[in-house]
């Protein structure tokens, strides 16, 4: 084949078409990293129920340690599913115009933070009451659990926060307030499970 | 078909109880219901979820023609 009908012949090819990505690499990756997390508290909570399954009697809280507030925590979960609802808004609200996004953004990271801090003043009444990580497994696994949700809250505050900040600056993209409200989203979704499972 | 009638014989009659955990076994009946469950939870989870993700990104596939937007901006 000589060069020039070559040539000819990837000429006459038709144009490649630019596909668009089905999802962004950052959603991806984010829900690569969610289902290891999602597997890691399915593994916390099967563990918890086994053990609480083996109490004689079925006595749960065991004898001498505290009761769970239960009452005052589902507010609080009241106030993390409002956040989660306020971000769906965000999402809207961004799509029309960056603008406006800021508002319900603040307020969803208001709503979460009310949530976190609202475990720490619950955690310090709890320990003051005697329920530690080492007074009984009913104990060890509260903080574990509970203390893990936690954590992954604080992390995804902290990276909503890194949103607000660029989105005050007109620099946030929508993948990345994709990618953020994916992990929140994780956090407000798996805690009634871990509430009904620990709490209840 | 004389195999396939050994073989069907041989399935019906030797196989036993496997204690292949020798934790997993309680008297008490709410015990063995955690483990089951949780076991068919660990075991299925999963698959919902890698199952779930591959619908949703034949549905989104499906949405998105090779010219289009794809409304993540």
């Amino acid at each position: 084949m000589s060069a020039h009908s070559a040539t000819a012949n990837l000429e006459s090819r038709p144009e490649p078409v630019r596909r668009e990505k089905l999802i962004p690499n950052g959603v991806m990756g984010m829900l690569m990293f969610i289902f290891t997390e999602l597997m890691f508290f399915g593994g916390l909570i099967s563990a918890h129920t086994i053990v609480r399954s083996q109490v004689a009697g079925q006595m749960w809280p065991p004898f001498g340690q505290p009761r769970l507030p239960v009452e005052q925590t589902a507010v609080n979960t009241a106030a993390l599913m409002a956040s989660g609802f306020v971000l769906v808004l965000t999402w809207f609200a961004f799509r029309r115009d960056p603008d406006r996004a800021r508002i319900p953004l603040i307020i969803s990271i208001g709503l979460g933070a009310f949530f976190v801090l609202f475990q720490g003043a619950e955690w310090v009444a709890l320990l003051g009451e005697g329920l530690t990580m080492t007074s009984s497994t009913y104990g060890g696994f509260f903080y574990l659990i509970v203390g893990a949700h936690g954590l992954h809250a604080l992390g995804a505050l902290v990276a909503m926060g890194w949103a607000w900040y660029k989105l005050d600056r007109g620099q946030l993209t929508g993948h990345q307030l994709a990618t953020i409200s994916a992990f929140w989203y994780f956090v407000v979704l798996v805690w009634p499970l871990l509430y009904w499972r620990v709490y209840l | 078909m004389p195999v396939f009638a050994l073989a069907l014989l041989l399935l019906a009659l030797l196989p036993d109880v496997a204690a292949a955990c020798p934790v997993c076994f309680d008297a008490r009946d709410e015990n063995r219901q955690a483990f089951l469950a949780t076991t068919v939870f660990l075991s299925l989870f999963p698959l919902g979820m890698v199952t779930g993700v591959g619908m949703w990104i034949r549905k989104r596939s499906r949405e998105i023609g090779p010219d289009q937007e794809d409304g993540w901006e």
